[in-house]
């Protein structure tokens, strides 16, 4: 047997029958060099999965669009004017959001559904369908944490049910601009979940965010962020990976 | 444009003419693309222009993509190709380049909170590390192992068996393994479950 790297893969992801592996167990047991790339390779596998996505850059869109339609010395395109539209009313969308909760709440939601679309795959969070439940529960780290391992990873913006204690889409607005506020405008993924409660014994906003390894992926990453309700100000943060 | 159409659908409506499918289409990959791009190359810049040059290059051929593979199948490939000329033009460049004051001003990657702290650090150790192993492995390696992609896909996208997919990924990941120095237990079959303590 030569050496067998594309049953070793199969090794490595656990995803070999008993057949197999044992016909590969037999040639580890034989070949030195086998066993240390196995150990290298099960240690690089892991590390791999381990790397964050990264935001692209912000003018990474108008570069394609100004590439696609000038660039070259053609025509622009007919999308290309759209996209100049499409890219002012998404400035506008979000400066609706930022905005103090003055307007109709529908609208509000309605471009949160455009936000959403822009930035899913980046991560960004809108109080989207997300609901503030109030609980009368003094969170610790630990029960943080609990938190992030139970979060359900296809619970992702449009999951969590109006919870009975629903206070309403005008607080949960409130709590998610207070938690963004405590983040430095930097959600860390898609907010999932929103409670009211307290957190070793002072008010706070609770958000769970899930981040998924990419569109259209289950989420993979859960974090908890707490925000205190009085001054917005960052209390602390608690994350879980989530197994497949 | 309906952003819950199929990404096939987005392509018919763009070839019958609708202009806004493009757009839907690019503000939907572009993340993905943009991240299959910088862990091939390694560097931010590189991967911007990369990921350019793929939509550049994807729309000029979309007219005669007829669907025979899947729409992300073949933006992949016009992706991997993209970084393929990247990394050429780069072979063919000298390797000075003159340090300026700019340099310096590149804000350093952001530290989301002390408790994460490690974790960042590890991710840079593991992108510095990624940017050693030869070519042909780190772009199967990244398909595979960051961007999650089933072999059977790779294989697609590169062109070649699904047995040469998943050799080139065991390198890969031993030679990333090796250039970290870090080596692990025998997987079990649920081996899945070490990535959560990764």
């Amino acid at each position: 047997m030569n050496h067998p790297y594309d049953l070793l893969a199969d090794l490595v992801d656990g995803t070999l029958d008993e057949e197999t592996l044992a016909e590969v167990q037999a040639h580890l047991r034989t070949c030195a060099s086998c066993r240390e790339d196995l150990a290298y390779a099960t240690a690089g596998r892991a590390a791999a999965r381990s790397l964050p996505q990264e935001s692209p850059p912000a003018d990474l869109h108008e570069r394609i669009v100004r590439e696609a339609g000038g660039g070259r010395g053609r025509a622009a395109p007919a999308w290309y004017r759209w996209a100049g539209a499409a890219a002012a009313a998404a400035v506008v969308l979000v400066i609706a959001l930022a905005l103090p909760d003055v307007g109709d709440d529908a609208d509000v939601q309605r471009a949160g559904d455009a936000a959403t679309t822009e930035d899913a795959a980046g991560g960004a969070a809108t109080a989207d369908d997300v609901v503030v439940s109030v609980e009368d529960t003094d969170y610790d780290e630990a029960e943080l944490r609990e938190l992030a391992l139970g979060a359900d990873q296809r619970a992702t913006l449009s999951a969590p049910a109006a919870a009975e204690a629903d206070v309403g889409r005008a607080n949960s607005n409130t709590a998610t601009r207070c938690v963004e506020r405590a983040l430095d405008e930097r959600p860390v993924g898609q907010l999932a979940r929103l409670i009211q409660a307290r957190f070793l014994g002072r008010d706070a906003y609770i958000a769970l965010y899930l981040e998924s390894p990419g569109a259209g992926q289950a989420a993979d990453l859960a974090t908890v962020v707490v925000a205190a309700t009085d001054d917005c100000s960052f209390l602390t943060l608690a994350s879980a990976r989530l197994s497949p | 444009v309906d952003p819950h159409d199929a990404d096939e659908g987005l392509v018919q409506r763009f070839q019958e003419g609708n202009a806004g499918a493009f757009e839907e289409l690019v503000a939907r990959h572009s993340t993905r693309v943009y991240n299959l791009c910088l862990r091939i190359l390694g560097d931010p810049d590189e991967a911007a222009d990369a990921s350019q040059d793929t939509f550049v290059s994807a729309l000029r051929k979309l007219h005669s993509f007829r669907g025979e593979a899947a729409f992300t199948t073949w933006l992949h490939r016009v992706t991997v190709n993209a970084c393929y000329d990247s990394l050429r033009r780069k072979r063919r460049r000298p390797m000075l380049r003159v340090i300026t004051d700019e340099d310096d001003d590149r804000p350093e990657p952001p530290l989301p909170s002390p408790d994460h702290a490690d974790q960042v650090v590890l991710s840079i150790d593991v992108a510095a590390a990624l940017a050693q192993i030869p070519e042909e492995f780190r772009i199967a390696l990244v398909m595979a192992d960051v961007e999650d992609l089933p072999y059977e896909e790779i294989a697609g996208v590169l062109g070649i068996p699904v047995g040469t997919v998943k050799s080139r990924v065991f390198r890969g990941r031993a030679a990333l393994g090796k250039a970290l120095g870090v080596r692990g237990g025998e997987p079990t079959p649920a081996s899945q479950a070490s990535e959560e303590e990764a």
